[in-house]
């Protein structure tokens, strides 16, 4: 057997004649593979470019999740697929390593997040629905750090705010966290402009800050003569003016949340757009947030012996309709052995709600001195604090605050720490006193009266008897005397007569005198 | 091997009509004008290019999607593989097994047989005649079955088509597919079966040969 290296195509072209020598055209059959490896390589090569860095993302559970299957997206592009799911070292979390595209390196930078997106109902109601069908991906939102990262942390939820989104955020200070969750909406005149993003305790664990981000364009409504109160839910209140409901709306009612206002005192103030990052107070309700803030505030102390049932801390205090503070505390003052009892009342004051219209001027520099000689002078002409029922229905009372001119004269006495101011007693119990002693007096009359009675029952009665007897033997009298065929009926008719006669005789007299006058000298012709 | 071989007489056989002819001086059957070689021109090399460029060929095919699905539940592209691992896991294993054999196994082995078969040429093998000549034989059965895929891939992208809810799109690995079974067939019909007896008769002492 021959075993040379001789090629075929020379023992074709050599030992068996083809008819055709070897030519360029029989060499153009080699194109054929030099394109399916050009092809090959251009595909390889197009592999290793599109193939971008591999990361890995820690989550706490891989629910949804699934190998060569989730993806994950960017504004709903695809940039790279879970290749493996794995337990972390710790066996406290899940793994998840991903291969990226090439053209998403640039988003993977250390303040990159990434979370799983699946079907949520959360406060601003359902995201992620799509995914019911398609399975959960996972969204990444790209940090502006320019340092290269590659082990990511997921986030559990859905962040609230992801890059791109313009706005503003702003941290509110409040008491209570009330009913607000993450991702309550904020309201601007009733329009939701914004969300809570988040909520942390004070350090000192007095207050609770509240960080809420207004979308653009929205946030430039945010200024520094903001107030922001909580629109949660319901807001009923019951107080001295009655019934009040206020809804801000249903998604509101189940979740809470914040509404905001420029308050309508700052409108000559210049209103500048509050910075990011900002901080306001966030108040319990609308009422208690449009309030003109009160910088200046005055304690009195009030002592009233009167019952102070109805009134409660908070209740208003009240300077002739105008609402000049509130009741800040009540307690029972026992003096003296606890033979007397009576009630203090904290109120809060206002002083700038008393002073003079320009406000913006005489109430900041008004000194304390200066207010107590007001408050000296007022309280000489009469100021007196009384307790008054606001409403019949719900017994609520206030404070009120009035001149009483007949009070008697007193002086304020500043050298307690609290300096009392002195009180008339309440409206309605002085009315109940009068009426109490209307009251006695009207016993008393009754008494008066009965005694009377009882007098005239005893002595007047039997002698009015006696008297009607005889009364009744004089009428009978009278009646004899009178009847017609009495005989001084008859001498009383004959009487009568005469004197008719008289009379003509006279009337003759007085005719015959006025025709002849001259007659009363004369006499009758 | 016994017999009287074409190209000892001077004459070929006209692979056409059959008629046998000399094709020198000019290599035309005379009968039906199809051009005459005592060998088929090249193929050797021929078939080599054939070759090699379905193996190239051959890797992109199965690694590069060949159906890509979209529906509603996401976007999903599928290799050859993928398809296979899928139904073996879903319990369909003869159907796997014979989408793995129709699609992964035999073009390969064709293309190892036709290289075995081109090498044992050049090397001018006198041994297992009979046998490499039966492969021959088989590979030119099967070579038309190989194209089994890119039928059903053609099938699902023209019935799916649901529009949003899903559809089927082929992708770059079904083009990669039908290339290597293409070039494998041609690389088949490139080669000359008869190269496989030459190297017998040449072992003999050559007489009449110009």
């Amino acid at each position: 057997m021959n075993l040379g290296k001789n090629s075929a195509a020379s023992v074709t072209s050599n030992n068996f004649p083809t008819g055709n020598s070897r030519s360029r055209k029989e060499l153009l059959i080699w194109i054929v593979p030099a394109l399916a490896v050009l092809i090959a390589i251009g595909l390889a090569v197009q592999a290793v470019l599109m193939r971008g860095p591999e990361i890995t993302i820690q989550f706490p559970t891989a629910e949804g999740l699934e190998v060569n299957k989730t993806k994950i997206k960017y504004k709903d592009v695809e940039i790279g697929m879970a290749t493996s799911i794995a337990l972390s070292d710790d066996q406290r979390s899940v793994k998840v390593t991903v291969a990226m595209a090439k053209q998403a390196e640039s988003l993977l930078v250390k303040d990159s997040r990434f979370w799983i997106v699946r079907p949520r109902i959360g406060a601003g109601g359902i995201s992620g629905l799509s995914t019911m069908l398609s399975g959960a991906f996972i969204s990444i939102d790209p940090g502006s750090s320019h340092e290269p990262y590659h082990n990511f942390i997921g986030l559990d939820t859905p962040p609230l705010i992801v890059s791109g989104m313009s706005g503003r955020q702003f941290l509110l200070t409040a008491d209570d966290l009330g009913s607000l969750d993450i991702g309550a909406p904020v309201y601007y005149r009733r329009i939701p402009v914004g969300r809570v993003v988040g909520y942390a305790m004070h350090p000192d664990g007095k207050a609770v800050s509240v960080r809420i981000f207004v979308d653009a364009p929205f946030d430039r409504f945010v200024t520094t003569a903001s107030r922001f109160w909580h629109a949660s839910g319901i807001d009923v209140s019951l107080d001295s003016e009655g019934v009040k409901m206020d809804i801000q709306s249903l998604v509101s009612l189940a979740v809470g949340g914040v509404a905001f206002t420029n308050s309508s005192d700052a409108k000559d103030v210049a209103m500048e757009e509050a910075l990011a990052e900002s901080e306001f107070p966030l108040f319990n309700d609308r009422t208690d947030a449009l309030k003109v803030p009160d910088t200046l505030v005055q304690k009195f102390v009030l002592i009233f012996d009167e019952s102070v049932r109805g009134l409660t801390v908070g209740s208003p205090v009240d300077f002739r309709g105008l609402p000049a503070g509130e009741v800040s505390r009540i307690d029972l003052d026992v003096r003296s052995a606890g033979a007397d009892v009576t009630m203090a009342v904290e109120i809060s004051l206002y002083p700038d709600r008393l002073a003079s219209r320009q406000r913006d001027q005489s109430a900041q520099t008004q000194s304390s001195s200066s207010l107590r000689q007001i408050i000296d002078s007022m309280v000489v002409n009469g100021l007196r604090a009384q307790l008054r029922t606001a409403n019949l229905l719900t017994g609520q009372r206030y404070v009120a605050l009035d001149f009483f001119p007949k009070a008697k004269a007193t002086q304020m006495n500043w050298a307690q720490t609290i300096p009392q101011l002195p009180t008339q007693a309440g409206s309605l119990d002085s009315l109940q006193d009068q009426l109490q002693s209307v009251v006695e007096a009207m016993h008393k009359t009754l008494e008066h009266t009965d005694k009377l009675v009882v007098n005239i029952d005893k002595n007047v009665i039997p002698e009015l008897s006696a008297t009607l007897i005889d009364a009744r033997s004089t009428l009978n009298q009278a009646e004899r005397v009178l009847a017609s065929d009495s005989p001084t009926q008859l001498q009383l008719r004959d009487t009568l007569r005469e004197v008719g006669r008289a009379a003509t005789a006279v009337r003759d007299l007085a005719d015959l005198l006025e025709r002849h006058p001259q007659a009363l000298i004369t006499g009758r012709k | 091997m016994s017999g009287l071989q074409a190209i000892r007489t001077g004459t070929a056989t006209c692979l056409t009509c059959g008629m046998l002819g000399s094709p020198i001086p000019k290599p035309v059957c005379k009968r039906c004008g199809s051009s005459l070689h005592f060998r088929k021109p090249n193929n050797i090399q021929r078939t080599w290019a054939y070759l090699i460029a379905a193996y190239v060929l051959y890797l992109p095919a199965n690694l590069l999607p060949i159906t890509i699905t979209r529906s509603i539940f996401g976007t999903q592209h599928d290799t050859i593989m993928s398809g296979v691992v899928y139904l073996w896991h879903s319990g369909s294993w003869a159907i796997s097994l014979i989408v793995f054999i129709a699609s992964v196994v035999v073009p390969l082995l064709k293309l190892f047989s036709l290289t075995l078969l081109v090498i044992s040429v050049q090397r001018r093998w006198c041994g297992e005649v009979m046998r490499r000549a039966k492969l021959y034989r088989i590979l030119e059965a099967i070579g038309r079955w190989s194209m089994l895929d890119v039928y059903v891939v053609t099938i699902l992208v023209a019935l799916v088509r649901a529009e949003s809810l899903a559809t089927i799109s082929p992708g770059s690995g079904v083009l990669a597919f039908a290339a290597v079974v293409i070039l494998s067939m041609l690389a088949a019909m490139a080669f000359d079966p008869r190269l496989i007896w030459d190297p017998l008769d040449e072992t003999q002492p050559k007489e009449n040969v110009k």
